[in-house]
């Protein structure tokens, strides 16, 4: 379950409603639209099925040993267990210093119905899909802030470098 | 009241003579004939007799002392023809230094300048600014941006996928059609096809709620003949309107926003399809006289109309006619006979800003302010500042269309330049903003033509406004009370989706929004823009997010692709020669039948049982569905009704190592690759799969056999002349110089047939000679490649053809890979190796992402 590649291999599950859309079933294409993102800063991620694992990894490492105190990972339907797997993942790696809380939501999306012939227009298709908010967080008891260097020192070593 | 008139000469002494009505077209002719014939005669004894200087020829009372060196001595009129024989003759020229930079930096010589240099390109409004910062190069009759003089590839990458990319794409050119939605509707029947997508005339684009987007083709020579791609958007009805008429009949506006490179051909579609007719000039009915003074006075308009033209024709009818002739139209107007439908052309009536990236809403949410109108309605403005707090335009409608209006421009630019933040605070949830739009949210003014011409009007120019903030702004940067008093901006935003196939790119990739602004205010939203943040790009830009987003801009059978393939091809040919020639790729060693330019329709022609001369794109979604639906299945059987000449885009993606450029051949693997292929992935080697065996180059011998008897024959010739002119010298008291070479033609044919002797033999000439030209079978082309930052590999966008396609499923070996895409050998024009890459078909050709 730890390995590098996520045991999620192989193509997305297909719904059957996914397969209307096929020519000669229905009378109209489905157009998903790009799931809402409350929130858009760097301790925010949104976990995808196509990006690359380690990369991910990587990122979150580099956030919390920059000195972020809590990274929230979020994922939604097909990627909940990649989310999942990142987390236990940095948990793991953590030696303990890292801890996660959970909490679940459902989202609404909309899907766009483009018709297939100009008698028709547009269509909505609202839907529900289940999404993960994982906090990963410091838990360190002692709260170490890294002390911002002084304005003085910074002089001394720009002028060094000189 | 006559005796207040000025009457005719003859009018008042010869009682009443007329000048006759009309003058009979032959005797005009002949008349013409002679002049023109005098005239002829006259230049020509005059060139007869100018052995002299011009200021010889003058009489001698009319001389003046050094009249050869300063021309102002000169009568005016003799001045020109003197300077340009002074300047001939090898003397200093007359018209001697540039002026100083002073006088040639004076806003009204530099005014004059700038409209001189703006007569052979057209200028965008935002030209001064880019030419500042950009190389521009000429480009479908305009002067445009291409790329930033810093290095900012990545950098516009990067803005176009998180950020916010601003291009200006003014050089679309919009076309209004008016006219009934029936009549419309058929005769777009005839330049587009159902095949391809909704039409212009679908319920879903004719409330104006979305913009639309149709592949226009030649009349009824649908798949041949493409065009290009138009984008269009309706004028939506008002209540009042929609109740008065059936929807049928009642007038409608149609905006068509044209590429210039085929802008000309496509208009000249529409007016053969609407049988329209140039308003440029046109026969009036002329008023039947009621009294004797209005006839004078109506000759005297005609005689001002026509100088010396064709007069209107006497006809025993009262009903007479006049021909008016329009010397300059702002908006060149075609109408039908009819007048129920009318082509106007709006040239720069406005400027279309394009921004790209999710970061596109917080620029535009910063820089737009609505503007509090009585005749606004509240819902809308509220909404569009809605829709702009979302964290990305793609979570909106597709292509909606939203009428704004904000309040000027200058008024909201940040002091320094600064990144838009987005304001995560959005009123409403972005489902509820998809599902309901206010009814009249695309409604704007800038739809009038009287609105646009006042709005150009009340325009307070930059200097005004600057010098107004001098006097009432007592606090520098605080706001004024005339800033209220400025005229509200109307403003047609159109979103764009981006990707909406997230199996073939990411979802959202390329979104954004279209702005369009009216003439005047382009250079000032663009700053705005450009100070909340937006990074501007150029022509490169458009083209890298086409291949980002794994799609063209100009398909290879549309004009605008024809044309620029045409380009480059051209301009790499002269690269190629412009080499030395041990630096010069040698194309017949690597078997390469094109290395310039992809020979499609040989391609095609070697594809096909029958000698086809012809290609198109694919565009019918049904029958692509179809070829996906095969090549996902695996089953070596595509439909049948597949044309021949049909080439069908693909996205290809290499797999391990090595690059691809432009040109390069999309080949069929033979079993033994695929064995290799599995070999070499088990002993993790990136070596290239087959390696081209080098061909001997036939013609070298030649050459080197052409160069040596063509350099001796020129020293032969050479020796010659040194003869003669020893001979001539020895009879000669004078100096004797040697005769001129003359031997351009001699050169040029030599230079053509090197030429010939390098390039591969042209594919035109023999059968087979693109599909075999080397040991594995090309079955494509790639038309634009590179290194794709979305996908983190090399990317290619090609054209492959049905039956190469065929082929490569039935010749796959089984058992293997069911899931993994498919694969296809990649080889570049100046490389023997060949590569792994997949591909995947690109089903949206017609109604691409970006």
């Amino acid at each position: 379950m730890m390995g590098s590649n996520p045991p999620e291999h192989g193509a997305k599950p297909r719904s059957n409603r996914q397969r209307d859309s096929r020519p000669g079933h229905g009378h109209h294409r489905v157009v998903r639209k790009q799931p809402p993102r409350p929130t858009s800063n760097r301790h925010n991620i949104y976990i995808t099925s196509k990006t690359d694992f380690k990369a991910q990894q990587r990122r979150c490492e580099e956030l919390l040993n920059a000195g972020a105190k809590e990274i929230f990972l979020h994922c939604m339907g097909f990627s909940i267990t990649r989310g999942l797997n990142l987390a236990l993942r940095l948990v793991h790696n953590s030696e303990g210093a890292l801890s996660y809380a959970i909490n679940t939501s459902t989202i609404q999306l909309v899907d766009e119905l483009h018709p297939l012939c100009d008698a028709e227009d547009v269509t909505f298709r609202q839907r529900n899909n289940s999404a993960l908010h994982i906090k990963v967080f410091n838990r360190s008891l002692f709260d170490i802030v890294v002390p911002e260097q002084s304005q003085q020192f910074r002089g001394k070593a720009g002028k060094a470098r000189q | 009241m006559s005796n207040s008139q000025k009457l005719e000469y003859d009018s008042s002494l010869g009682g009443r003579v007329t000048l006759p009505s009309h003058i009979t077209t032959y005797h005009y002719a002949a008349g013409a004939l002679q002049e023109i014939r005098s005239l002829i005669a006259d230049a020509e004894q005059t060139t007869q007799r100018s052995s002299k200087l011009i200021f010889q020829t003058l009489p001698k009372h009319m001389r003046r002392r050094a009249m050869s060196h300063h021309p102002k001595r000169l009568p005016r009129k003799y001045r020109q023809a003197h300077k340009s024989q002074m300047s001939k003759g090898g003397n200093q020229p007359v018209n001697g230094k540039r002026p100083s930079r002073k006088y040639r930096r004076r806003p009204k010589n530099l005014m004059r300048e700038y409209i001189r240099r703006q007569r052979q390109h057209i200028w965008l409004e935002t030209h001064i600014w880019h030419a500042k910062r950009f190389h521009m190069v000429n480009r479908w009759g305009h002067r445009l941006p291409l790329a930033s003089c810093d290095k900012t590839y990545r950098a516009c990458y990067r803005a176009s996928a998180q950020h916010c990319l601003l291009q200006d794409i003014s050089f679309y050119g919009c076309v209004e059609l008016r006219g009934s939605l029936e009549a419309l509707r058929q005769g777009f029947a005839r330049l587009t096809s159902p095949e391809c997508g909704l039409g212009i005339a679908a319920k879903t684009f004719v409330s104006g709620r979305r913009e639309g987007n149709v592949e226009l083709f030649a009349d009824g020579q649908y798949p041949q003949g493409a065009l290009q791609r138009v984008s269009f958007m309706w004028r939506p009805l008002k209540k009042e309107e929609e109740q008065q008429q059936p929807e049928e009949l009642a007038e409608r506006t149609l905006w068509l926003w044209l590429h210039p490179s085929a802008a000309q051909a496509t208009i000249e579609q529409l007016v053969q399809v609407f049988q329209l007719k140039s308003k440029k000039q046109q026969k009036l009915p002329l008023e039947e006289e009621k009294e004797m003074e209005e006839e004078d006075k109506e000759k005297e308009t005609e005689e001002k109309e026509l100088p010396g033209g064709i007069k209107e024709k006497p006809l025993e009818k009262p009903l007479r006619f006049w021909t008016q002739t329009k010397a300059f139209e702002v908006e060149p107007t075609y109408s039908n006979l009819d007048e129920t439908l009318h082509l106007v052309l709006m040239q720069r009536a406005f400027s279309r800003f394009r921004l790209t990236g999710p970061r596109a809403q917080g620029v535009l949410a910063a820089s737009l302010r609505p503007k509090q109108t009585e005749n606004q309605d509240e819902a809308k403005a509220d909404y569009c500042q809605a829709a702009l707090q979302l964290s990305s335009p793609s979570e909106l409608l597709s292509n909606l269309v939203m009428g704004y209006q904000v309040v000027d421009p200058r008024l909201q630019r940040p002091k320094k330049r600064t990144k838009a933040e987005i304001v995560s605070q959005p009123s409403s949830s972005p489902g509820n903003l998809l599902l309901n739009q206010p009814k009249t949210l695309p409604e704007s003014p800038l739809w009038s033509k009287e609105t646009r011409q006042q709005l150009a009007k009340g325009i307070m120019t930059t200097q005004a406004y600057e010098q107004l903030r001098q006097q009432h702004a007592v606090v520098p940067g605080s706001p004024c009370a005339f800033e209220q008093e400025m005229q509200a901006v109307p403003l047609i935003l159109i979103q764009r989706p981006g990707s909406q196939d997230s199996s073939y790119k990411r979802l959202a990739y390329g979104c954004g929004w279209d702005v369009i602004v009216p003439a005047g205010y382009g250079m000032n939203l663009w700053l705005t823009l450009t100070m909340w943040g937006a990074r501007p790009g150029g022509l490169r830009e458009l083209d890298t997010v086409a291949r980002e987003a794994g799609a063209e801009i100009h398909l290879p059978d549309t004009v605008a692709g024809v044309q620029e393939s045409a380009a480059t091809a051209e301009e790499l040919r002269n690269r190629y020669f412009r080499l030395p020639p041990n630096k010069r790729t040698n194309y017949r060693k690597l078997a390469i039948a094109s290395p310039f330019s992809a020979p499609w329709k040989h391609l095609v022609r070697d594809w096909s049982s029958s000698s086809t001369t012809s290609f198109y794109v694919l565009r019918h979604r049904q029958q692509l569905e179809m070829i996906d639906e095969c090549l996902k299945r695996r089953r070596p059987c595509l439909p049948a009704s597949l044309p021949e000449e049909a080439l069908i885009q693909i996205h290809l993606r290499l797999v391990a190592r090595g690059n691809v450029k432009d040109n390069a051949l999309i080949c069929l693997p033979t079993a033994a690759d695929h064995k290799q292929r599995w070999h070499q992935f088990k002993r993790n080697e990136a070596a290239p799969v087959h390696v081209e065996p080098a061909l001997p180059d036939l013609n070298e011998r030649e050459r080197k056999e052409l160069r040596q008897s063509h350099k001796i024959q020129l020293k032969r010739l050479r020796a010659r002349r040194v003869r003669e002119k020893r001979r001539l010298q020895e009879t000669a008291n004078r100096r004797v110089h040697i005769r001129a070479a003359n031997t351009a033609q001699l050169v040029r044919s030599q230079l053509e047939t090197m030429c010939r002797l390098w390039l591969p033999t042209d594919p035109a000439e023999l059968r087979d000679s693109v599909r075999r030209q080397c040991s594995r079978e090309v079955f494509g082309y790639v038309r634009s490649a590179g290194f794709s930052f979305t996908e983190a590999s090399v990317c290619a966008v090609g054209y492959v053809t049905a039956a190469g396609l065929q082929q490569l499923l039935s010749e796959l070996p089984h058992g293997r890979g069911g899931k993994s895409p498919l694969m296809c050998l990649v080889r570049d024009p100046d490389s023997r190796d060949y590569r792994w890459a997949s591909f995947q078909l690109n089903l949206n050709v017609a109604s691409p992402a970006f």
